[in-house]
């Protein structure tokens, strides 16, 4: 190739661009700096809590609830998504009603009921034969977290599901049909897959939004994180300590689920002719055309 | 003078209320039949005591968080706070030629907002103990000791301390009587038996609704509370055991604040003397937790202190 036909493009000067990179960096090392060495900020007492055996009791508990409730609330969302697009009129508005009200009713709401059902039904079984048991026994503040937490999660995933399965373009199931798939295959062969690259990325920040919300098991003595630093600080009124010891932790559970999600993201869209980012070892296509 | 529009509005709605019981007091032509203590009479002169800020405006900025009944909680009309706090706030800070305002939060922005400068003081039943006093002062107001509040006939048979040992206490997060419970409970253990066990809820009624629920056997409050509980809740909750562990309830001022907790000693000392202090504490039916005086930061120097 002739040396002279290439073009030794310059990237166009953007001085104001520099600027606002600057003054950005500046403003943000000022806002960390400010923060961090702020005589408010008991940093000591941060560092005796932030590995506390309460504190870590309290993570694992979020944990557990957030990962359970994830899964039950994503089969059941799933169900429900595909109750409502089934061409039964029944479980279609069965379904709607299930994501209208467990939508509807504030997940607090939820969580106190699930936990003191018992003052509703003092037994739950069947009447006259031995299985029946204390409901306060079967209800421990841990199930009804897992109730009221999967019940409302699946609520959420159902309409994520539903809007991933509704964007798959019609066309596919058509052609599917046209050769001899029956709907379940259809679902799982066809329609899932593609649904999926539209369903992960708001699923993943519902899954965010689970973790925080199990904080509210506070009020019915879960003892999550968040509580776990409330329970600590209403003692000794460390109240800013405690609650940055929570949100160290929070920040990086978030961190290592945004991360997954990436790459959960990256694995199901690179089939994808319009996956958001290029790919670092691919060739941008404009050195392509100079070729 | 701030010039936040919901405090002043606060205030003119303060200054119009009690300016209609004055006229109320004065038709009736006695100043016992009004309910509210601070209001019979007109203010003296600001006392040059309090910080100069409070002095300038003319009020004090009461925090409180209002679902701890009798000591702050909504009254009937579902928007006004009453209780112990608020009475004796009034009084005090009439005594100091000053107007009470209060200000409903949650726990937690009751601290920060003290310390922040948000609030002049935090009158919300808080116990004064040693822990605590590494981030506010403490004016102590109220002493007395904890009782059990267990569910009618006491079927969990939760008298005493040691009669903890294996049962379901339901306690509210932050109070006293979490420790209380975790210390005995670790005594349990050592006597070879079982634990005692702690569920731990945001708020009262959500404590005391495990009660009812037959999910707890008992909960721990000072016999103010407990009797205020037991009373309310028609026959379904019964107060059990001796007081034991006295603490003091008291009001939390940012640490260090010396003019203010000048300016509330000498408030209390007045409305003691002159006979507002009993008279708060008979209406609200705790006049057993009177004390003689006030004092600042006692909360470790009584049994019931933890650190």
């Amino acid at each position: 190739m002739a040396a002279q036909n290439e073009i030794r493009a310059k990237p166009v000067p953007r001085p104001g661009l520099w600027a606002l990179t600057v003054v950005a960096v500046l403003v943000a090392a000022f806002l960390v700096w400010t923060f961090a060495s702020s005589p408010n900020v008991h940093w000591d007492v941060i560092a005796n809590y932030q590995f506390s055996d309460a504190i870590l009791q309290g993570l694992l508990v979020t944990l557990k609830l957030a990962v359970i409730c994830e899964i039950t609330g994503l089969l059941l969302g799933i169900g429900l998504a595909v109750m409502r697009l089934s061409s039964s009129r029944v479980l279609s508005w069965l379904s709607g009603i299930y994501v209208w009200v467990f939508r509807s009713v504030p997940l607090l709401v939820q969580l106190v009921l699930w936990f003191n059902l018992g003052l509703l039904f003092p037994h739950i079984g069947i009447p006259g034969t031995p299985f029946v048991v204390e409901t306060n026994d079967v209800i421990t503040g841990f199930v009804a977290a897992i109730l009221g937490l999967t019940l409302h999660e699946a609520a959420y995933n159902a309409e994520i599901v539903r809007g991933g399965i509704a964007a798959v373009d019609r066309g596919q199931v058509e052609a599917a049909q046209a050769l001899g798939m029956n709907r379940a295959l259809l679902l799982r062969r066809v329609v899932l897959p593609q649904a999926l690259r539209v369903i992960v990325p708001p699923a993943g920040n519902q899954f965010i939004s689970l973790l925080k919300n199990t904080s509210l098991v506070a009020f019915i003595a879960g003892g999550d994180l968040l509580s776990t630093a409330q329970n600590i600080y209403s003692g000794n009124f460390e109240i800013i300590a405690l609650l940055i010891v929570a949100s160290l932790w929070y920040l990086l559970l978030v961190s290592i689920t945004s991360f997954l999600q990436g790459r959960l993201e990256r694995h199901i869209g690179r089939s994808s002719a319009h996956s958001t980012k290029p790919r670092r070892d691919e060739p941008a296509p404009a050195a392509v055309a100079g070729a | 003078m701030t010039n936040q529009p919901p405090k002043r509005m606060y205030s003119i709605a303060a200054a119009l209320a009690s300016a209609a019981l004055l006229l109320g007091a004065a038709a009736c032509g006695s100043t016992d039949q009004t309910t509210d203590a601070s209001s019979t009479s007109t203010p003296g002169p600001v006392s040059t005591l309090l910080p100069e800020s409070v002095q300038k405006a003319g009020i004090l900025t009461i925090a409180t968080d209002a679902q701890l009944p009798p000591n702050n909680f909504v009254g009937p009309d579902g928007k006004t706070i009453i209780g112990v706090s608020v009475d004796m706030g009034n009084a005090v800070a009439k005594a100091l030629g000053v107007k009470a305002t209060f200000v409903n939060t949650k726990f937690a922005s009751l601290i920060t907002g003290l310390q922040a400068g948000r609030y002049d003081i935090a009158m919300s039943g808080i116990t004064d103990t040693a822990e605590r006093q590494k981030q506010v002062d403490f004016v102590d107001f109220i002493e007395s000791g904890q009782v059990f509040i267990v569910p009618k006939g006491n079927p969990g048979k939760v008298d005493s301390q040691d009669a903890m040992c294996g049962k379901n206490l339901s306690l509210v997060t932050g109070t006293i009587s979490v420790d209380l419970a975790e210390a005995q409970s670790a005594k349990c253990v050592q006597a070879g038996q079982e634990q005692v066990k702690i569920l731990k809820f945001p708020t009262v009624a959500d404590a005391l609704l495990q009660l009812t629920n037959g999910r707890a056997d008992a909960n721990i409050a000072n016999l103010g509370k407990a009797a205020y509980q037991s009373k309310e809740s028609g026959g379904k909750l019964e107060v059990a055991g001796k007081p034991f562990a006295t603490s003091y309830d008291a009001v939390a001022v940012k640490k260090g604040d010396k003019e203010m907790i000048a300016a509330l000693q000498y408030g209390f000392e007045q409305i003691i003397k002159d006979g507002t202090y009993q008279k708060v504490l008979e209406k609200w039916d705790v006049q057993d937790s009177a004390v003689d005086k006030v004092v600042v930061n006692g909360g470790d120097s009584l049994e019931g202190s933890t650190s």
